[in-house]
């Protein structure tokens, strides 16, 4: 996995619980909390004006955006392919699969150069997800994972679970799960 | 990118003969390439039998059957857009009468490049479904990402009875 080196920019605003970045604006990585359970590298990244977080365990790397090769017949959460170091890596929008809300979707007017698209696997297949920022990686523990309630967006409850050993909520995308779901239907 | 050797030290000559100065003919494929609607797609050299300028009526007045890659992928074609065509070889006994060739309406240009075979892969596996779909059998990556076509798949929508 590459190492991220984005520059830690000002905090988008937040509108509501799960925007807030975990730990503020300059997070470091949390520290395991006593009697958690064990520990879970997570990833954080941003999108619009959500923070989201996927296990290390699923990222194989974070690439710069590039524009992505249209796919026919693709259904709308797949905007296309790119060519990630040789082979041909289908993108998933998740603004557009799990139903964001326009205002959420959108996000702040940071730099543009803080996109990245994290490349993601589960269940054999590999998945480019673009995002408006990566923002590293921190350790939770996996024993205060909880379901998740009221959450924006109309599938996001459907495949993620809230974080809450670090200083906000956060939620935590079900890798395997969101990928067999986006999975294009003979 | 440049390379350092260390003083003293030298390159065994094996080696350099070792290096591949250009790749074999026969590690490409050649793809009758065109695009539509920012889409590059293509069909293997060996699969097609002949580009025509436009299509064209034949001696009855009516023209002939033509598969619309452009309708088959829902991509919108400015009116009075001058559309190549591809007649497809023919590929085997469940493919029509020879008098009646395959045809293929692609984009308004059409190239021939190399793609290195390397370059050449199926689709991935979240999007594999499609490649029945859209007539698709691969993915070449140079010189941008594009779909081959699959011949077979052409010509089973193009025989008689078959949906469009």
């Amino acid at each position: 996995m590459a190492n991220e080196d984005t520059p830690s920019p000002s905090p988008a605003t937040p509108t509501a619980a799960q925007t807030e970045p975990p730990g503020g604006a300059e997070s470091s990585p949390a520290p395991a909390v006593a009697g958690a359970g064990p520990v879970v590298p997570l990833m954080v990244l941003r999108i619009g004006q959500l923070w989201l977080a996927v296990p290390v365990e699923h990222v194989e790397e974070v690439a710069p955006q590039v524009e992505p090769s249209p796919v026919p017949l693709a259904p709308p959460h797949i905007p296309g392919l790119i060519n990630q170091r040789g082979q041909a890596v289908p993108l998933l929008d998740l603004r557009v699969f799990l139903g964001l809300r326009q205002e959420v979707a959108e996000g702040s007017a940071l730099d543009q150069s803080f996109r990245r698209i994290v490349v993601l696997s589960a269940e054999g297949m590999r998945v480019g997800i673009p995002c408006d920022q990566v923002r590293g990686v921190i350790e939770a523990p996996s024993g205060q994972m909880r379901p998740v309630e009221g959450v924006q967006g109309e599938r996001l409850r459907e495949f993620s679970s809230a974080q809450l050993g670090t200083e906000s909520l956060l939620l935590v995308l079900d890798v395997p799960r969101l990928l067999l779901a986006a999975r294009v239907s003979a | 990118m440049t390379s350092t050797v260390a003083k003293g030290a030298s390159a065994p000559a094996e080696s350099q003969a070792a290096v591949p100065v250009y790749r074999a003919a026969e590690e490409s494929i050649y793809v009758v390439r065109s695009t539509l609607g920012g889409l590059s797609f293509g069909l293997e050299l060996e699969s097609v039998a002949g580009i025509e300028e436009e299509l064209r009526p034949l001696p009855n007045g009516e023209l002939p059957p033509a598969i619309d890659i452009a309708r088959l992928w829902g991509v919108t074609v400015a009116d009075g857009t001058r559309r190549r065509v591809l007649r497809l070889a023919n590929q085997g006994t469940s493919r029509p009468p020879a008098d009646h060739p395959v045809r293929v309406l692609v984009g308004s240009s059409v190239e021939i490049t190399a793609v290195p075979r390397h370059e050449v892969s199926t689709l991935p596996a979240l999007i594999q479904p499609l490649g029945a779909q859209a007539r698709i059998r691969s993915i070449y990556l140079t010189p941008r990402i594009g779909f081959l076509l699959d011949p077979g798949l052409l010509a089973g929508a193009a025989a008689p009875g078959a949906e469009q």
